[in-house]
C-alpha cells in the first residue's frame, strides 16, 4: 500500500498538470476574442492602451507609429491619384487627337480605309473558305455582282428598285451566304459584324 | 516497320477532319440548286454528269433526291442559273 502522503502528492501533480493544460488550451480562445473586440471597437487609442498595459510598447511610441503610417498610407492613395489622374488625361488628349485627325481627313477618309481593308480581307477569306463548294461560290458570286449592278443602275437613275429593295436584297444574300458559312463561325461573325460596311462600301462604288 | 505503321496511323489521323470538313461534289451542286430556289429534298445529287464546250461555258447535269433532275449551267464569266429538265 501507497502511503497518504505520496498519494496526495501524486494527485496534486495531475491536476497541477491538467490545469495547466486547461489553461494552455483557453488562452489562444480568449486572445482571439480579445482580439475580434479590439477589431470591433476600432479604436486605436483605445488598443494601444491594452497594449501598455500589457507592458509591450508605450501609448506615445504607438501612437507615433500610427500618426507615421497613416501618413504614409496617405501619400500613397495620393500618389496613386495622381497616376490615375495622369492616366485618364493623356488617354483623354489621346482620343481627342486621333478625333481631330479624323475630323481634319474628313468622315469619308476616316471610315473608308478600315472599310476597304475589311472587304479585301473578307472576301479573301470567303474564297479560301472550305465551308462552301466551289459552285455555290460561283453562284453566290453572280448574286452579289447583280445587287451591285442594281446598286450602279440606281445611282444612275436607270433601275426600277428602289434602295430599300436593293437592301431587303442584299440582307436576304447575306442570310444565304451567313447560313452557307455554318461551319465556318469565325468568318461568320466578321461578316454579320461588317454588314453595314459592306453595304457603306456598295453605296460608295468601291466593291 | 513498326514505326512507319504508327507513323502513318499519326498521319491518317491529322488527316482525317481535314477531309471529313470539306464539302462534296454532290453536296455542293445540291447547295447550289437550293440557292437557286429549286428544290431538291436532300443535301445531295446522285447522277452527276458534267460537259465543258469551248467558250469555257460548263453544264452539269444532276438529280436530286426529290427525283428531279437539274441542269446547272455555269457561263464563263461565272454566272450560275439552275433549270428543271423535264
Amino acid at each position: 500500500m501507497m502511503p497518504w502522503r505520496e498519494k496526495f502528492v501524486r494527485q496534486m501533480l495531475a491536476g497541477c498538470c491538467c490545469l495547466s493544460l486547461f489553461l494552455c488550451a483557453v488562452q489562444p480562445v480568449v486572445a482571439g476574442d480579445e482580439a475580434v473586440d479590439d477589431r470591433a471597437g476600432s479604436d486605436p487609442v483605445e488598443v494601444q492602451g491594452k497594449q501598455e498595459t500589457n507592458g509591450s510598447m508605450t501609448l506615445e511610441a504607438t501612437r507615433q507609429g500610427a500618426i507615421e503610417k497613416a501618413d504614409k498610407a496617405e501619400e500613397k492613395v495620393t500618389e496613386t491619384a495622381d497616376e490615375h489622374y495622369s492616366d485618364a488625361v493623356s488617354k483623354d488628349d489621346g482620343d481627342m487627337t486621333e478625333k481631330a485627325d479624323d475630323e481634319a481627313a474628313g468622315p469619308e477618309a476616316a471610315s473608308g480605309s478600315h472599310t476597304h481593308f475589311n472587304m479585301d480581307a473578307l472576301i479573301e477569306r470567303l474564297k479560301n473558305s472550305d465551308a462552301i463548294g466551289v459552285f455555290t461560290k460561283l453562284a453566290l458570286r453572280s448574286d452579289a455582282m447583280d445587287v451591285v449592278d442594281e446598286v450602279k443602275n440606281w445611282r444612275e437613275h436607270k433601275g426600277r428598285m428602289s434602295l430599300s429593295e436593293i437592301r431587303a436584297r442584299f440582307d436576304g444574300l447575306l442570310l444565304k451566304v451567313l447560313a452557307l458559312l455554318d461551319d465556318d463561325p469565325a468568318l461568320s461573325a466578321d461578316i454579320s459584324m461588317a454588314r453595314d460596311n459592306i453595304w457603306n462600301s456598295l453605296l460608295e462604288g468601291k466593291a | 516497320m513498326k514505326y512507319l505503321m504508327g507513323f502513318a496511323l499519326l498521319l491518317a489521323v491529322i488527316a482525317m477532319p481535314a477531309g471529313a470538313d470539306a464539302v462534296t461534289k454532290a453536296e455542293d451542286i445540291a447547295t447550289t440548286i437550293m440557292l437557286r430556289g429549286q428544290p431538291c429534298g436532300g443535301n445531295t445529287v446522285s447522277n452527276i454528269s458534267e460537259s465543258k464546250d469551248g467558250a469555257g461555258n460548263t453544264v452539269i447535269k444532276a438529280t436530286c433526291p426529290n427525283g428531279i433532275r437539274y441542269r446547272v449551267d455555269v457561263s464563263a464569266n461565272g454566272r450560275v442559273s439552275v433549270t428543271p429538265i423535264r
